[in-house]
Formats: C-alpha cells, sequence, structure tokens
C-alpha cells in the first residue's frame, strides 16, 4: 500500500530528500524486520529436511544439508501422530461450532439497549475475565461432572470466552443498530426472527474471526488434554507432539539404558522440525480463506469499543 | 504465481503423506498381529512353566479370580511406547486372572502434571504403576502421609510367594526397600544380571596419540602434556578448520561428565550420590574438600590453556553426542559412555577393530592419594515400580497381582524380552539377544508392545540367570579390567530410605548447595583465582548449613545395607 502511495506521489511532485532517507530508512528496516520474522520459519522448513547430526552442529544455516525424508518418513509412520491428528480435527470443528454458537447467542442479546439485564450479565461476564477457579477446583469439578475422558471436557470447558464475546458485542451494537431491527419489526418481523435471518447475514466477518479466534485456541490447547485425558486413543495432537519432543529428555537417570537414550534424542532431534511442519499445516491452510474478514471484523470488533 | 506454488506444495506435502501412511500402516498392523500370536503362545509357555514352581499353588488357586473384578491403575510409559492397555502381557494376564485393570494412560512427557492431579484432585487410582513412579523421597513423604499402603503384612509366603522367594536369592533387598518408619511403601524393580558397572569412561582418540607421538597418559601430568600436544599440533583431523577440541565433557552429566575424572584427586562422586562421599569412614561433602580444589585448579590450568571445550557447561546431550559422534573425529579425549558409539561414525561399524578411540584408564594424581573411579549401581537399582492406594477395596487382589510379575520366568520376559522372540534361550536359564530380521537391535518402544520392559516390576538375583552379550574391544565391558581396580567400597556413598523429616530437610537443603557449588565452580575452572577465594566459597557452603547436610546423610547411610 506504502509503495503505491509513493510512486503516485513521486509522479506528481518531487519528492523532497528528507522523504527519500526517511522511505529508505523504512524499507531497510521493514526488511530487517521481516528477515527477523521470516528466517527462524525459513530455518524450520530446512531444517526438516537436513540430516538432524548437522542440524545440531551449526552446519545448516541458508540450505538443507545431507537432505533427508527420514524424519516425514517417520512422523507418517507414527500411528499416534494420525491419532492425535483425527482427534484434533475433531474437537476443533465440534468445539469451534460450540463456541461461536454460544457466543453469539450471548454477545447479542448484551449488545441491545432494550434488554434490560444487560447491566448485571455484562458484570458477571466481565468478572470471569478477571477471575478463575483455578486449576485444581476445576479440575475436580469436571471429574464431578463425569466429563473427564470425553470429548466433553475438552469443549465445554472454557465454552465460551469473555474477551470473545466483548468483540461480538461491540460489533453487533456497531453494525446492526436497533433502527433496521425497528424497521424490521414494523414489517411484521419477530424478534426471533430477526435475530436467526438478519443477524447471521450481517455478521459473517464476526463469526469468522470468532471461528479463526476459537480454532486456532483448540488445535493449539495442549493444557485441557493434559488435564483431562489419559486414554491413548483420545489424546489431541499436541499432547503427542510435546511427548515426542520429550523422548528422551527427562530420562538421563542413572538407571536408563544409556543407548535407548541416545536412539530416543536422535529420533526426537530428527522428527522435532518436520513435527512442527506437519501441524501447522492445518491452520495454514485455513488462513487465507478467513484473511480477508480477520483484518475486517477485529478492527470493527475492537475499536469502537 | 508465488502463491500457487505455495499452494501446490503445500497440497503435495498433504497428499503424499497419506498416501504413504496407508502402506507403512497396512503393513504394520499385518506383521503386528502375526507376532502378537507369537507372544501369546510364548506368554502362555513361560507363566505353565513356572506352574510348577514352589509356592505357585497359593497363587494358582487364588487366580482366576470367580467373580471378574475391575481396578483402575495408572500406568507410566515412555511415550514411544505402546500404552500399557494395549500390552500383550496385560492381555495376558487378564484372561488368566480374571482381574480387569482399567489403565489410566501417564505418558512421560504428561506424567509430573498428571500424577500430581491425581494426588491434589481426589483421583488416586486403586495402584500406580511405572520406571520411578515415586521417586524415594515422595515415597515415604506420601506413605506417611497416609496415601499408600503398606506391604509388610504381605510380604510372606501366602500373599507373595514370588517376591519372598526373590528376597530370600537377594540378601538386603527387603531392607533397602523399608522406610525409616518400618514400613514398606511400594514394590522395587530389580535386577542384578547384565549391568554395566561404570557411568562415564575415558576414550582417547589414539590416531592424533601417534600423529603427536605420545605415549598413553598414565598420570595427570602426562594427561597435560598430551592435551597441550594435541592443541599444538593444530589441524590434527586435517580438515583444513581449527574445529579440535583436546578435552570435551558435558560439564555434571552422569554418563559423559567430569564426575568420574576427578577421582585423581582422591575423591569422586556420581550423580546418584549427591556429592558426598566416604573418606576415612565418615561422611564429607566432597566440594567443600581440598580434593575438590586441587581439582578445580588443575581444570583451571587445562581451561586457561585452551584444553577443554569451551562449550562443556552449556552443551546438552544432543549437542553432545553430535559433536562427538562425528565422522572425522574433532575431540582428542572424551568423557563418553562408550568407544563403540564414536568410533562406528569413524571407521564403520566393525567392533572387532579397537578403533580410533580407546579407553583410557583412571589417571594417577600423583598426590600421594589412591585415584578413584566411581561404579554404577550403589547398592541396588531401587526404583520403585508399584504402590497401591491406602483406600482401595482390592488390597488382596493387587497384592497377589503384583507378586505374578515376581515370578523368576516372568521377570525374565518383562525384562530382558520374550523367549523365541527376543531372546534365545542357550541353556539353563542362559539367555542371548536375537536381533530382529533386518539385522538391528529391539528397541525398547517395539519390545513394549508385548511386554512391561521398566514400565512394570521384575526381580532377578544375582545369579537367577545369565545373558551372553559378544564383548568386542569397543564395548563397555572391555572397559571394566580398566576402571574396575579402582572401585573403592569404602568410598563410595550407599544410601537407605529417609524418613519424612529427613525428606523435608534434605529438599530444603540439597538445591540451594547444588546451585551455589554449580556456580562457584564453573566460575572457578574458567576465572581461576582459586586460592585466593576459597575461603569466601567455603564460608558461603557454611551459610547454606552444608554441616547440617553432611550430618543428615551420615545418619542415612549408617542406616543402610552397607556393613
Amino acid at each position: 500500500m506504502s509503495a503505491g502511495t509513493a510512486k503516485v506521489t513521486s509522479n506528481r511532485i518531487k519528492e523532497s530528500r528528507d522523504n527519500l532517507l526517511f522511505d529508505i530508512f523504512v524499507y531497510t528496516f521493514l526488511t530487517i524486520a521481516l528477515i527477523v520474522v521470516l528466517y527462524p520459519l525459513y530455518f524450520v522448513v530446512i531444517a526438516s529436511f537436513s540430516d538432524p547430526y548437522m542440524v545440531l552442529r551449526g552446519d545448516v544455516i541458508w540450505y538443507p544439508k545431507g537432505i533427508t525424508f527420514g524424519s516425514y518418513e517417520k512422523i507418517f509412520q507414527n500411528a499416534d501422530i494420525w491419532i492425535g491428528y483425527v482427534n484434533s480435527i475433531k474437537y476443533t470443528v465440534v468445539g469451534t461450532l460450540l463456541n461461536v454458537v454460544l457466543t453469539v447467542f450471548l454477545a447479542y442479546p448484551l449488545s441491545r439497549s432494550y434488554f434490560c439485564l444487560r447491566k448485571p450479565f455484562t458484570l458477571i461476564v466481565l468478572v470471569t475475565m478477571y477471575f478463575g477457579g483455578g486449576m485444581i477446583p476445576t479440575y475436580i469439578l469436571v471429574n464431578k461432572l463425569g466429563l473427564r475422558n470425553t470429548m466433553g471436557s475438552l469443549i465445554f470447558v472454557g465454552a465460551v470466552s469473555a474477551y470473545n464475546v466483548i468483540i461480538a458485542r461491540t460489533f453487533f451494537q456497531s453494525n446492526i443498530p436497533s433502527e433496521l431491527e425497528e424497521a424490521a419489526e414494523i414489517d411484521g418481523c419477530t424478534k426471533g426472527r430477526f435475530f436467526f435471518s438478519f443477524v447471521p447475514q450481517l455478521s459473517k466477518s464476526i463469526v469468522a474471526v470468532l471461528s479463526l479466534y476459537y480454532a486456532v485456541g483448540h488445535w493449539n490447547d495442549y493444557m485441557k488434554g493434559l488435564l483431562y485425558i489419559d486414554k491413548r486413543e483420545m489424546y489431541p495432537l499436541q499432547l503427542i507432539l510435546r511427548g515426542i519432543l520429550m523422548e528422551g529428555q527427562g530420562l538421563a537417570n542413572d538407571f536408563a539404558d544409556v543407548d535407548e537414550i541416545e536412539a530416543k534424542l536422535k529420533l526426537a532431534e530428527s522428527l522435532k522440525y518436520g513435527v512442527i511442519i506437519v501441524a501447522v499445516i492445518p491452520p495454514l491452510l485455513l488462513y487465507p480463506f478467513i484473511q480477508r474478514y480477520f483484518i475486517k471484523g477485529v478492527m470493527i470488533g475492537s475499536l469502537k469499543g | 504465481m508465488k502463491k500457487k506454488l505455495v499452494a501446490s506444495v503445500l497440497a503435495a506435502a498433504m497428499v503424499l503423506p497419506l498416501a504413504a501412511c496407508g502402506n507403512n500402516g497396512g503393513g504394520d498392523s499385518t506383521s503386528q498381529s502375526s507376532q502378537s500370536s507369537q507372544v501369546a503362545s510364548s506368554t502362555a509357555g513361560s507363566e505353565s512353566s513356572s506352574g510348577g514352581g514352589a509356592g505357585t499353588e497359593t497363587t494358582e488357586a487364588y487366580f482366576p479370580l470367580k467373580d471378574s473384578v475391575t481396578v483402575t491403575i495408572a500406568g507410566r510409559r515412555e511415550d514411544a511406547e505402546t500404552a500399557m492397555s494395549e500390552r500383550q502381557i496385560f492381555k495376558d494376564l487378564e484372561e488368566q486372572t480374571n482381574l480387569k485393570v482399567d489403565w489410566i494412560d501417564w505418558p512421560g512427557s504428561q506424567f509430573g502434571e498428571k500424577q500430581g492431579l491425581a494426588f491434589s484432585g481426589g483421583t488416586f487410582p486403586d495402584a500406580m504403576m511405572g520406571n520411578f513412579i515415586l521417586s524415594t523421597t515422595e515415597l515415604v513423604k506420601k506413605g506417611a502421609e497416609g496415601w499408600l499402603m503398606t506391604w509388610n503384612d504381605y510380604i510372606n509366603e501366602e500373599y507373595m510367594p514370588n517376591f519372598y522367594a526373590l528376597c530370600q536369592r537377594a540378601p538386603g533387598l527387603l531392607e533397602s526397600i523399608t522406610a525409616a518408619d518400618g514400613n514398606i511403601y511400594g514394590l522395587p524393580q530389580f535386577d542384578m544380571v547384565g549391568l554395566s558397572i561404570t557411568n562415564d569412561t575415558l576414550v582417547i582418540n589414539t590416531e592424533w596419540l601417534e600423529k603427536v607421538d605420545k605415549e598413553m597418559p598414565t598420570t595427570i601430568e602426562e594427561f597435560y602434556d598430551v592435551l597441550k600436544a594435541f592443541k599444538e599440533a593444530g589441524d590434527l583431523n586435517g580438515n583444513g578448520k581449527a574445529d579440535e577440541i583436546p578435552f570435551t565433557f558435558q560439564f555434571n552429566a552422569g554418563n559423559n561428565g567430569q564426575l568420574s575424572f576427578m577421582g585423581f584427586t582422591g575423591l569422586a562422586y556420581n550423580t546418584q550420590h549427591e556429592r558426598v562421599c566416604y573418606k576415612d569412614g565418615k561422611v564429607v561433602y566432597v566440594p567443600q574438600e581440598e580434593e575438590y580444589k586441587e581439582f578445580l585448579i588443575y581444570m583451571n590450568r587445562l581451561y586457561s590453556e585452551g584444553l577443554i571445550d569451551p562449550e562443556c557447561f552449556t552443551m546438552d546431550q544432543s549437542t553432545y553426542n553430535a559433536k562427538t559422534q562425528t565422522p572425522e573425529p574433532t575431540c582428542g579425549v572424551i568423557s563418553i559412555w562408550d568407544a563403540a558409539r564414536i568410533n562406528a561414525p569413524i571407521a564403520g561399524n566393525d567392533p572387532e577393530q579397537p578403533g580410533v578411540y580407546q579407553y583410557l584408564a583412571p589417571l594417577d594424581g600423583e598426590n600421594g592419594k589412591d585415584p578413584v573411579w566411581i561404579p554404577r549401581y550403589t547398592p541396588y537399582n531401587r526404583a520403585f515400580c508399584f504402590v497401591v492406594s491406602a483406600d482401595t477395596e482390592y488390597k488382596e487382589e493387587l497384592v497377589r497381582w503384583a507378586d505374578l510379575f515376581y515370578d523368576l520366568d516372568t521377570s525374565i520376559m518383562n525384562s530382558k524380552g520374550v523367549v523365541g522372540i527376543h531372546i534365545e534361550e542357550k541353556g539353563d536359564h542362559v539367555y542371548e539377544a536375537i536381533k530382529k530380521e533386518d539385522g538391528s537391535n529391539w528397541s525398547t518402544a517395539e519390545k513394549s508392545s508385548y511386554i512391561t520392559l521398566d514400565d512394570g516390576m521384575y526381580g532377578i538375583a544375582e545369579g537367577d540367570c545369565e545373558m551372553i552379550t559378544q564383548d568386542t574391544p569397543q564395548s563397555k565391558a572391555s572397559a571394566n579390567p580398566l576402571y574396575e581396580p579402582y572401585f573403592n567400597p569404602n568410598h563410595v556413598y550407599t544410601y537407605a530410605l529417609m524418613s519424612e523429616e529427613e525428606a523435608e530437610l534434605d529438599s530444603l537443603l540439597k538445591p540451594e548447595l547444588v546451585k551455589y557449588v554449580d556456580t562457584w565452580t564453573t566460575d572457578f575452572i574458567t576465572n581461576g583465582n582459586i586460592e585466593a577465594r576459597w575461603d569466601e566459597y567455603v564460608n558461603g557452603l557454611k551459610k547454606l548449613r552444608v554441616d547440617e547436610f553432611i550430618q543428615l546423610y551420615e545418619a542415612i547411610g549408617a542406616r543402610s545395607s552397607r556393613k
């Protein structure tokens, strides 16, 4: 964008020296920033194709060395990763659906000025942003509800995030004016009908934003799985990935078999980067589709609070 | 254009793996199912062969249970290993005993959090099982707090014939698992056959030694000369880079560290000894002894002349492995588990050849003291492996179920491997490991789909069985004659279980001391000026109550089986 503007202006008026210097500075700075951000990502990609020991010795810097697909081979042979993959997709899809529906259901009434309990409910929602029950009490609650080792523990706990409710509420306040609602009412539309027919049409961008927030949250969620799931066939991907990366780390006691430790360390080293790539592919695929809503939705949601 | 490329690469990345996975998955599952039927028959075989043994009759009368009982057991495993619920041994056991186990899965990467929650969140299962399921300190603490069932009344011929028999074969075992309050809170893993007797060994690059025209060093002065010669010779590996390191080790690492090397001063410890040892029959804290100072001065001398790897304080094990196991040698002397692993990348894996790196015997300090080297496993492998909740309704069932694991043949199977698949019986209780069809060794992850390995109980006393190994000049066993003469049983610290108060005091004092000593040691080695600052350092130790710490370990050691 700024490049375009710069060009346009330079056509019209002769650029002053100061502006040119400023541009050079900005571009240099941004290029450095870009490299700083991009290089680690690039490194992960090349490291995943390189001989793990060469990576460890610091030989791999600009391009892959000792190219091998061994790590990907091992990843795709690892049954646990696929179990985790399927589970995580399941938890993400179902969880996100529930999150978005509940958030919209809560945020919409809070955005209507004629809703008489608006203030107390907003306060109640806000309180949860600052105070939580703590890990152990929540764990005990989940256990007593019989949700341990069920999908419920992963999708019901924290199903509504107060922060997202506030974003959505602000969005509704500014994008669905009460005038619109009144106009519809004059034409004989009930409040319920308005909510189900008009609101979804008008709030695609906020739904996209909420979905992305929640979906990425579910995909990266490690803690809930760690706390509430102890059956191998139910682990989400993140637990399994951490397991692979930690392999051989805690074993450095004097009784463990040294050959085993080394084999495991080498395996962990060789899988480390490939695993990162495999784990970020689904969110990466999601971004391009949601991105255009994303920028719009967040701006609308947050700035006009 | 660019976008399209990225998209198609991603698409390809997504499709390829799926196809590959389909193939491999299919292949794996068929081969696995054919093998698992083998295991079933061989497990059944070993169970029935043990049927004739003494004491099994009571157990046989007890199992299978008339009414099926379901117990919840949390099982700790390594992440790469099969979950307990899917292991063949437990499927077989369930059939034979009619005791169903509802397994809670605790992979190593989640173990700490999950066990913590089980205690604090009120979800303590009927029993917990796994390698180091509770550390000795936690065991006595949780035991004294009343969480755990005590085994005292059950360890007898009636309830636990197999474990009782093991205790007869291994004198001292029972004492070593008894807490200071007289209670036994957990069952151990115990295997005295086929152990390595050292942790760390020193290996030296004989090719370089020849190039600089030196003999194998026997004293620390000769050692210094050799390192100096390595340093001065420059490009010894001839790769044109200045990547030669005269001496490398991983600071404080049990298997790759400087700990036994310190023995030239006459005092040393390894990671399991909490930095104490016996000197003239009394417990001393090594880092405040004159010997330690002598060691520091020597190390500082090496360091200041660039003879020690400057990365030795910061490397983790993966980096260390990568550094030492290179195709072209970059290190002169390495502290390492065995020579085979660093020779293999250089000369290929021909274990019959002595290899470039050869074992270096402990050095003489030339200070009038006998050099020492630290043996492994002192005195027992006291890895507690099975504890039962004090509140469970199924105490007797669990006790008798646990005892099944201590049957000798079952123990050998769980510790060494399944006969016919992982090991081969060469004679009466003489075994040799079998390699896989492709010539490689079975990994624990692969074995774990059949048996418990270190995640379960086993008991093998000295002489119960024999493992045949092919000793080569490079294997660890060949280093034994070099190091064994320097083991000094009057020097190495031995333990008993602590009492609750002792454990409390220990956890209060130890971490501070460790941190303090490590900081100063690093400083001393890198910056020198040791004589001038030594008193200041020792005063700091006194402030951290080192004398109390010594008293504590004196008291604990006095209760140990060391007589």
